[in-house]
């Protein structure tokens, strides 16, 4: 694994939320951002971009993000490649369940587009810090 | 990621505020959705109704509470929690919901309309908290919602002051630049939507405002780093002050002296071209990582992009997406591109979506046999990220000047009289349906023959053109101002009673009286008469023209300069 985080794979289906997380992680976090719009298209970029770490929408049509979780964790490559949920779900058990499930991290939605790189930097810290 | 668009913070802010923007200018079609939906858990829904309104509901909300916030509208966002928190929970229980849950629904999609409605205004700009809307009623009235600040580099203190006297009667707001040192500094400061320069000094002129060498933005220190739309002013029109001009990076060039609308008009379309919604385009490729290499492209040239990658889902994506162009693999599994995009042009609505095919054939028989099937272009998969950009650009412009011809009318760019009556039913229907209210607004100027007796048909147009600034303006983005023809102006003011509605076109009549108007021989004013009726009383479209119309002959017949609410 790389100690640097330089590159995030992003799967989410709303456009709308994808043009400015693309921004945000890529214009101000600095990132090289690969964009996908479900979970399966997660998974098959995921080999050919590499990336450091993964930011999955939980609810998006087809594949939902903790099935990509498992189907991810299933290739060798990812088996230690750090993932972070995006979830507008409030909810306390479900967001234990995803740290529970190995999740690095939980970003609430609505997020914020200027500091949505720091949270992630941050959570990228408290692994390789 | 980007590297041909600036990193920095004003290029950012911008591209926060496009995405805003076409945030907002989606949200009055999830809102129909949420409606719909929320419809059908009106009264006495059966089980399988009550199920799919609150599923539906229940999806559209969570969409929204997840982004609502993101892009800056932070009371949708919340409504919209509120609403999926009690859809989940019923939902949960899987029984119908009982009648006092039902009715709490359709006041918060009621709340939702509200809050949705603030934010077709405008969006609050990048890292500044959420502006208050302008209300039809009260003080807020007063102040220009959206006033356009040009900074002026004019070194002539007489031209500079002419210039800012007849652009702030067209609704714009002038800085003058007392020293080209202060270029970058204001720049920086003041954001101008345009930057209006005179080429040359004035009689006894020092010599650092001779352009353009004040002018290089690379002379404005790295604050420069804002660009904003140029307009040149010079007295001389050759060749070598042109590509001075050019050089520069001027948008329009004007020769003095300068007529004020023409000035009016060349900011016009400077402005207006910049702040609209990101170009949409839509890739269709059964090769993920080739769709995936062209939309980087197309998103980081600032435009929205979206992959299809099934050839047999294409029809739903060109529905859900809107896009404004195709861009279109020939051969693909199933169907090739040929096909699709016949298929494509059968239907109507998308008959004139531009589709450009891209791909790995070379052979020029093969591209132009493609072609045939109604694609309108051919680039190759090896073109270079400028040209097909470029090519996608040009083509996208084009195809939203010509849907605006269509419902616009070219000299306003207010909806022409087709498209009010249409939008004008649309709004009726909505109004009835969601009990709320509406008003229309019929408006003449007076006396109008006579300004063009006496001042030609010029200066005629410029005056109906300042009425439709004013009223753009001034009323809220909601409201639909048309022009009807000639100096007829017709407004659709949705959710205002007939006394709101009133009082908000008496502002603009008061307001659009003081408007100096400037000719050669001195300015004179206009003044308008406008007559209002109200939705409750006169229910088909119809009869409320007909009922508005009857109000503005009322105070056109009552001395003119005024407004009118009908009553009955």
């Amino acid at each position: 694994m790389t100690e640097t985080l330089k590159k995030i794979l992003c799967a989410e289906d709303d456009p709308d939320i994808q043009a400015v997380a693309g921004m945000s992680l890529g214009d101000i976090g600095g990132f090289t951002v690969e964009m996908c719009s479900s979970g399966q298209e997660a998974l098959e970029k995921a080999p050919a971009f590499s990336p450091d770490l993964i930011l999955l929408d939980v609810m998006m049509p087809g594949m939902d993000g903790p099935t990509a979780f498992k189907e991810l964790r299933r290739m060798l490559e990812f088996e230690n490649t750090p993932i972070v949920f995006m979830t507008a779900k409030v909810m306390g058990p479900e967001v234990e369940q995803y740290k529970e499930m190995g999740a690095a991290g939980v970003i609430p939605k609505p997020f914020d587009p200027m500091t949505l790189p720091d949270q992630i930097r941050e959570i990228w810290g408290k692994r390789h810090g | 990621m980007a590297d041909n668009g600036p990193n920095d913070g004003d290029g950012l802010a911008r591209k926060l505020a496009a995405l805003r923007l076409s945030y907002a200018a989606k949200l009055p079609g999830e809102l129909e959705k949420i409606e719909e939906a929320a419809a059908l858990l009106g009264s006495d829904p059966s089980p399988e109704e009550a199920r799919q309104g609150l599923d539906v509901l229940h999806r559209l909300t969570h969409k929204l509470s997840g982004s609502g916030e993101t892009f800056g509208f932070k009371e949708l966002g919340e409504i919209s929690r509120q609403i999926e928190a009690i859809c989940a929970s019923m939902l949960e229980l899987d029984a119908p919901p009982p009648s006092g849950l039902r009715e709490e629904l359709g006041v918060l999609v009621k709340d939702l309309r509200t809050a949705a409605g603030d934010a077709q205004d405008v969006p609050p700009a990048a890292g500044e908290p959420g502006r208050s809307v302008v209300e039809i009623s009260g003080e807020g009235q007063e102040k220009n919602k959206e006033e356009k600040t040009i900074l002026l580099a004019a070194q002539d203190s007489a031209l500079a002051e002419k210039l800012e006297m007849e652009l702030f009667n067209f609704g714009f707001k002038v800085r003058a630049l007392s020293h080209p040192a202060e270029m970058g500094g204001k720049l920086k400061e003041l954001r101008p939507a345009a930057l209006v320069v005179d080429m040359e000094a004035g009689e006894n002129g020092p010599t650092e405002w001779e352009a353009p060498e004040c002018l290089n933005p690379k002379n404005w220190g790295k604050d420069g780093a804002f660009h904003c739309p140029v307009v040149f002013l010079s007295a001389s029109e050759d060749i070598k002050t042109l590509l001075a001009a050019v050089r520069a990076g001027g948008g329009a060039f004007l020769t003095k002296p300068v007529n004020a609308g023409e000035l009016v008009d060349a900011l016009d379309g400077l402005i207006e071209s910049d702040d609209r919604e990101l170009y949409r385009i839509l890739i269709v490729d059964d090769d993920q990582s080739m769709a995936g290499y062209v939309k980087t492209i197309i998103q980081n040239a600032g435009m929205n992009a979206s992959v299809a990658t099934d050839p047999m889902k294409v029809m739903d994506r060109i529905s859900d997406f809107a896009p404004e162009l195709i861009l279109m693999d020939l051969y693909m599994p199933g169907c090739n591109g040929q096909e699709l995009a016949t298929a494509i042009r059968l239907r109507p609505a998308f008959a004139g979506i531009p589709i450009v095919f891209l791909s790995g054939e070379s052979d020029r028989s093969k591209q132009l046999a493609a072609l045939g099937g109604g694609g309108d272009d051919f680039l190759t998969k090896s073109i270079s990220p400028e040209h097909l950009i470029a090519s996608v650009k040009t083509r996208v412009r084009r195809f939203r000047m010509l849907r605006s011809l269509m419902v616009r009318d070219s000299m306003t760019g207010l909806f022409n009289h087709t498209t009010t009556n249409e939008l004008l039913e649309i709004e009726l229907a909505r109004a009835r349906r969601n009990k709320t209210s509406l008003a229309l607004a019929s408006l003449d100027l007076d006396h109008f023959k006579g300004v063009n007796d006496t001042h030609g048909h010029a200066v005629g147009d410029r005056v109906i053109k300042s009425l439709a600034r004013l009223l753009k303006q001034r009323l809220r983005g909601t409201d639909i101002i048309g022009r009807m023809g000639g100096e007829e102006f017709a407004v659709v003011l949705c959710n205002a009673g007939g006394g709101q509605a009133r009082k908000a076109m008496d502002q603009i009549r008061a307001a659009f009286s003081k408007i100096k108007h400037q000719t050669e021989k001195g300015t004179f004013t206009v003044t308008l008469s406008c007559g209002v009726a109200a939705f409750s009383k006169f229910a088909a479209p119809p009869l409320l023209t007909e009922a508005a119309d009857k109000a503005l002959y009322a105070a056109k017949e009552g001395g003119r300069n005024r407004v009118v609410l009908v009553k009955t």
